[in-house]
């Protein structure tokens, strides 16, 4: 077993910029490893294992430092929605798996052009809409949700990626909470990304061979941040939050956007 | 149904107090906090003994 600590802080940050802004892990991480040479059978199912058991422990955290309490019987708004977001992401990803595995590729330069430029412009419009328009907070609006969690699972479905860009902004656009919103997040993440293990284990069967030579590295970072990001949030007003998811977004989408037109 | 969530009340109600307040942590917490920790010890068993 190796520990590889570039991997791990680099895994440490991206991990806790994801559980604290919903988004950035897959998207951030994926492309840097990419760069130092592994391969995305050494990477993809690596961060999906990774994510899937920190993914847990984050939703744990946030429950008991109150970023957002879940309850199954009865189930509560907050676990409705995430098993909504769940639902829309495992079907997602289960395609992607698989499609990418019978190699039917959809035109990638349009798709990502198209994700990255979608959550530039979901950043820049949550950004206005604290600025500007003065919301209910936590007004209802399930329909909304239901489309933008629809939306993240088709982008992700047809390789696109910015799947917790899309709900996590599209949370916060139908009146959830930014605390919550980022928490209930980590939830469904962490069951997409179960799902997400078992399309490999799937395949693996029909003899791609996975390498999980990163997964300890990966793992600690993410587990550290996984304990560390729920506090961070409990502590930090519900303000810097507001301001700090759609920054992210903006620097997500540009960060896509760069790797499309250098690549 | 109601017109608004209830999603994010006690995190509301947590950020209508102080940072101090907010920094504090339940006994019960640290005793969860060693027990993840006690799991990530095992994982990290696990990984050395099968990766």
């Amino acid at each position: 077993m190796e520990l590889i600590l570039f991997i791990i802080i680099l895994a440490f940050l991206f991990e806790s910029m994801d559980s604290m802004a919903g988004m950035g892990f897959g998207t951030a991480l994926s492309p840097l490893l990419f760069l130092f040479g592994y391969s995305p059978l050494q990477v993809v199912p690596t961060i999906l294992i990774s994510e899937a058991i920190t993914g847990i422990i984050d939703t744990f955290f946030d429950h008991e430092f109150k970023n957002v309490q879940y309850s199954f019987h009865p189930l509560n708004d907050a676990t409705k929605i995430a098993l909504i977001m769940s639902f829309f992401g495992c079907i997602a990803i289960f395609a992607s798996i698989i499609l990418g595995y019978l190699a039917i590729k959809f035109p990638d330069f349009v798709i990502k052009m198209y994700v990255a430029i979608l959550v530039i412009f979901m950043g820049v419009s949550g950004f206005i809409r604290i600025k500007l328009i003065k919301i209910e907070q936590s007004k209802r609006r399930l329909k909304m949700l239901i489309g933008f969690s629809a939306l993240a699972g088709f982008n992700k479905g047809i390789g696109g990626g910015g799947y917790g860009p899309v709900i996590t902004l599209g949370q916060i656009f139908s009146g959830i909470y930014e605390k919550s919103a980022t928490a209930i997040v980590s939830f469904a993440e962490s069951l997409v990304s179960i799902v997400g293990i078992l399309t490999f284990f799937l395949i693996s069967f029909a003899g791609v061979v996975v390498d999980l030579v990163l997964l300890p590295s990966i793992f600690t970072g993410g587990f550290i941040a996984a304990l560390l990001a729920p506090y961070l949030v409990r502590v930090f007003p519900n303000k810097i939050w507001k301001y700090f998811i759609p920054i992210y977004a903006i620097g997500i989408g540009l960060f896509s956007l760069l790797k499309i037109i250098m690549l | 149904m109601p017109d608004n969530w209830e999603i994010g009340k006690e995190a509301k109600e947590l950020d209508q107090k102080s940072i101090l307040e907010r920094i504090k942590i339940e006994k019960s917490s640290i005793k969860k906090i060693i027990g993840v920790l006690l799991i990530y010890c095992f994982t990290m068993t696990l990984f050395y003994f099968f990766l």
